[in-house]
């Protein structure tokens, strides 16, 4: 099994950025791509029930949440991915300038 | 139940669980026959116990019950204790619920989908989150949604972002309702700010929200909802949203009362060396196969008996110290030792239909030894449990006890008294013993070096 070895620091450090990206995620996805996302879930199929329990509610909105999650989970690797990039060109950088001055 | 048919297992017509001799077996009915087969010829469990994610089993030929229309009669590997979900801490929360998602990952491979995601469905067996209901696998259909999705965020996912968004109490919601934290009602608890994880506001807000639309939609008009089939990709993105939203929430463990305890301790080191030495002849002494360690803490003497290789249930009623326990227990990889959530003064009851689905505390002992260190006080002076009561319902939890007795000239007594009146007369050493030996027998009495107080080793009088 997969367990998280990712310290609670690092995790806290980063919240409000992902956060933001996610915010940003879920609106252009809502905005820029509810065309495609229609198209994406597919004909819907006639449910024949007497009447309807909350899982019924669950089961008609499933597509379309899987599809905003599955987008929101590529925006966040993405963003991570660029995180990373210019992380560490920052601490690249951090690391040239301190050999710099012990020069 | 007379057949031996245990109470919570009459729900799923695919079988039943029913104990023999002291043995639990699965009985696997006819109408779940073919995805029995599917399950064990696809080659998923074998790969789901490989990765000790699922609970091994044997096929054996024993004698059917009689009821249901038998296919296969299974005997699982045994689970030593039986927890439920309110009586774990966060961070075994998070890991049966990575664990569930990672079940339904794997099972997607091999052509099948878990109908159930109930938190109830996973055990702690060697301190891993194990699937323990091997007929809730049913084969995939393509187009079809994940029919489990509802009750994994009910179970899992409402109760993890309560806690970590809200209050740590809240995952006590488990115990109000049987199948999972309504996400209605979790959409009410949660502050907005828990809507900015763009997979909290969908699986929670936005499923509540469809829940509530749908439920209102079908009184009014006689228009059927239209479901929209669910392709395998966005069923992957499905459960790769709902890991992410699993694994962004986290909860620290501090502030709560006891969390830093051992760092202003009561006791002197030497005191302290002494308490651990005399736990460990008594174990060695009675050489117990189960030990509850009530009152733990973060589990220090509880260590003392899973390092001798006893299973060990360590109970807190501070979620903090649970939380604490069991993350330095899961990085020791200490597989004996079951951290768990519990207060004593209201311990957890049996619930479900006719009470039979999920059973009391007391009903699931099966501990040879209970160990009480530092707690009597707490119990009797706290919350005013008179010592006689005290005795009898630890004798009803296991034959060997260790005791601690605090006196009332112990500094952690004066300040339990400083703020009460002390309406507590039979509250001494004389007082105890007296208690206690109407139940048990008292085998030795060891007075800690460096303070006031006493260990007892009492065995339960037949």
């Amino acid at each position: 099994m997969k367990i998280s070895t990712k310290s609670s620091t690092t995790r806290r450090t980063r919240r409000p950025r992902s956060r933001i990206a996610s915010w940003f995620g879920a609106g252009l996805l809502a905005a820029a791509f509810a065309p495609a996302t229609a198209l994406a879930v597919g004909e819907p199929i006639e449910i024949r029930v007497a009447y309807l329990d909350p899982g019924t509610g669950s089961l008609i909105i499933q597509a379309v949440v899987a599809v905003l999650a599955g987008a929101a989970v590529a925006i966040t690797s993405y963003w991570r991915k660029i995180k990373t990039f210019f992380g560490r060109n920052a601490r690249n950088s951090e690391a040239s300038e301190t050999a710099s001055r012990d020069d | 139940m007379t057949d031996g048919t245990l109470g919570a297992s009459f729900r799923d017509p695919s079988g039943f669980v029913f104990e023999r001799d002291g043995i639990i077996y699965r009985q696997v009915n006819r109408s779940y026959a073919a995805d029995y087969d599917r399950l064990m010829s696809s080659g998923l469990y074998a790969a789901l116990v490989e990765r000790g994610l699922l609970i091994a089993h044997e096929e054996v030929s024993i004698e059917p019950t009689g009821r249901g229309d038998p296919y296969r009669i299974l005997q699982p590997d045994l689970v030593p204790f039986i927890s439920y979900p309110y009586e774990w801490c966060f961070g075994e929360l998070k890991d049966a619920a990575l664990a569930t998602l990672e079940i339904q990952r794997i099972a997607l491979d091999f052509g099948m989908t878990l109908k159930d995601a109930s938190a109830y469905n996973i055990q702690f067996l060697q301190g891993r989150p194990v699937f323990i209901d091997t007929l809730s696998f049913e084969a995939y259909e393509e187009g079809t949604p994940w029919v489990a999705w509802r009750q994994f965020c009910q179970h899992f996912l409402a109760p993890l972002a309560l806690i970590s968004y809200r209050d740590v109490g809240l995952g006590q919601l488990s115990r109000l309702y049987i199948d999972g934290v309504p996400l209605a009602l979790a959409r009410s608890l949660l502050p907005a700010r828990a809507w900015l994880r763009i997979q909290l506001f969908l699986h929670i807000w936005v499923q509540a929200g469809s829940q509530r639309r749908f439920e209102g939609a079908a009184s009014e008009d006689a228009t059927a909802p239209k479901q929209r089939p669910v392709s395998r990709k966005n069923l992957d993105n499905l459960v790769a949203g709902l890991k992410n939203a699993c694994e962004s929430l986290d909860w620290k463990p501090e502030g709560t009362e006891w969390a830093d305890y051992y760092e202003g301790d009561s006791y002197t080191d030497e005191g302290d060396e002494d308490k651990a030495a005399v736990v460990a002849s008594h174990l060695d002494r009675i050489r117990p196969a189960e030990v509850w360690d009530l009152g733990a803490n973060t589990g220090r003497f509880s260590r003392i008996a899973s390092e001798r290789g006893i299973h060990t249930v360590s109970f807190d009623v501070d979620p903090a110290c649970v939380e604490r326990n069991y993350r330095a227990a899961r990085s020791s990889k200490d597989a004996r030792l079951l951290p768990l959530i519990l207060d004593l003064v209201n311990p957890s009851p049996a619930l479900g239909w006719a009470h039979e689905e999920r059973n009391s505390l007391a009903e699931r002992s099966s501990a040879d030894l209970v160990m009480a260190l530092a707690l009597i006080h707490h119990i009797a002076i706290s919350n005013n449990v008179p010592l006689a009561r005290i005795a009898s319902y630890f004798a009803r939890l296991a034959p060997h006890l260790i005791i601690e007795f605090v006196p009332k000239s112990d500094p952690k007594v004066k300040i339990l008294l400083a703020t009460r009146e002390d309406v507590f007369p039979g509250y001494t050493q004389a007082g105890f013993e007296e208690a206690f030996s109407s139940v048990f027998e008292i085998v030795d009495a060891h007075p800690v070096k460096g303070s006031e107080r006493t260990i007892y080793l009492m065995r339960r009088r037949d």
